[in-house]
């Protein structure tokens, strides 16, 4: 599908007129909000037609990036059920994983569509917190989802970590650092991430570190990388990790 | 709105739409040839440019009132009473809507799965049957 050709059907030329629930609608899909208890949202459909229920009573930001969660698999998994309850293993993790890793995916795209993004990303001379807060407010759509979105880019020589006190959740990457470079699990004592987490203080502003604090590597010692960690929900940290030495971008 | 208006307003979509295009991906040398004609380039470049970004930002703006004016008419059938069913007559609604059947023209989905309670269970069945009577227009 194509986000950005779509938006031009229903007239959006900005971040502002970007209304999820009449983007909803255009799927054939009406939005409610209800008390759920067990589920952040869900969808039902039947043919062309579906309902989408919200948690009543949750943040905005993420009522919005669930709506767009639920398009997504109305988008890709028409015909397919997705509802699990105990006594139905259904399909196994792997693949019910994969398809919330695509409606995700899907989500980001909708509420920080190309068209939109990339001419304010291209604007941007270093990523940091503070320039994806400025994005996130603009588009109404969460610091980490933006951050992912603008990593995934592929503009900056970046590699964004979810973390809670146990270690590394999920990496999200922009292509131009190398594979070899991938965070590892643990955390480190030196790191910001580890301070902020333990601490519940943000620093607020990036700083050098040594590239071995996050990537087991035997070069990575000879390399300093740009850290900033932000706290976000109850008890994890989001850590942008720049790199700024150009020797660590290539391949080999 | 009248047919008529409908197909003007295709038309000047249709028209906004190739004019952005032509500029957007027009050769210089061409753009320059134009303005030779029509006078110093730079300003007759930018005084179209503006227009058609006038026009298209009207056009948009005309296509987001439509979105909303189709919501606003939009009729969803009323939520059927699903009180009177049996904790086993819920279950089996259910159970035949999720039925892991690829080709099933039904579908359902949670974002972040718990055990969902008997309210729950009831407010999805209800949402089944609606969509059941939209089905049966």
């Amino acid at each position: 599908m194509n986000i950005d050709r779509f938006y031009r059907r229903i007239g959006v030329e900005e971040p502002g007129h970007i209304d999820i629930r009449a983007v909803a609608f255009e799927f054939g899909l009406e939005v409610q909000f209800a008390p759920l208890t067990s589920c952040e949202a869900r969808i039902v459909g039947d043919g062309d037609r579906g309902i989408i229920t919200i948690r009543q009573g949750s943040h905005r930001l993420r009522q919005r990036f669930s709506i767009a969660h639920e398009i997504g698999h109305w988008v890709f998994h028409r015909g397919k059920a997705l509802v699990c309850t105990r006594s139905d293993i259904g399909e196994g993790w792997e693949i019910g994983r994969l398809r919330e890793k695509i409606a995700d995916e899907f989500a980001g795209k909708l509420l920080l569509p190309d068209f939109l993004l990339l001419p304010r990303a291209r604007k941007i001379r270093r990523l940091t917190f503070g320039e994806i807060t400025k994005v996130a407010t603009e588009f109404r759509v969460s610091k980490s989802a933006t951050a992912r979105r603008l990593v995934e880019l592929d503009l900056f020589p970046a590699v964004l970590v979810g973390y809670n006190h146990l270690g590394r959740r999920w990496v999200a990457r922009s292509k131009i650092v190398p594979e070899h470079w991938f965070p590892q699990r643990d955390l480190d004592a030196e790191s910001d991430v580890m301070r902020c987490l333990f601490s519940g203080h943000e620093l607020g502003r990036p700083t050098k570190i040594g590239a071995d604090a996050f990537f087991d590597r035997r070069e990575a010692e000879r390399f300093v990388v740009l850290e900033e960690t932000i706290l976000v929900g109850d008890r994890d940290a989001l850590t942008l990790i720049t790199i700024t030495d150009e020797r660590m971008l290539d391949d080999d | 709105m009248s047919r008529n208006d409908e197909t003007r307003r295709q038309g000047i979509d249709g028209l906004v739409e190739a004019l952005m295009q032509y500029i957007d991906e027009a050769n210089p040398a061409e753009i320059e040839e134009l303005a030779s004609r029509g006078g110093e380039r730079t300003a007759v470049v930018s005084a179209a440019r503006a227009a058609v970004a006038r026009a298209r930002s009207e056009v948009a703006q005309r296509r987001r009132e439509r979105v909303r004016e189709r919501m606003r008419s939009a009729s969803f059938k009323p939520t059927p009473d699903v009180s009177q069913l049996s904790l086993a007559e819920l279950k089996a609604i259910l159970a035949e809507h999720v039925a892991n059947d690829d080709a099933s023209r039904t579908m359902a989905a949670r974002h972040e799965k718990g055990e969902m309670d008997e309210a729950e269970l009831r407010s999805v069945v209800a949402d089944i049957l609606r969509l059941r009577q939209n089905q049966d227009e």
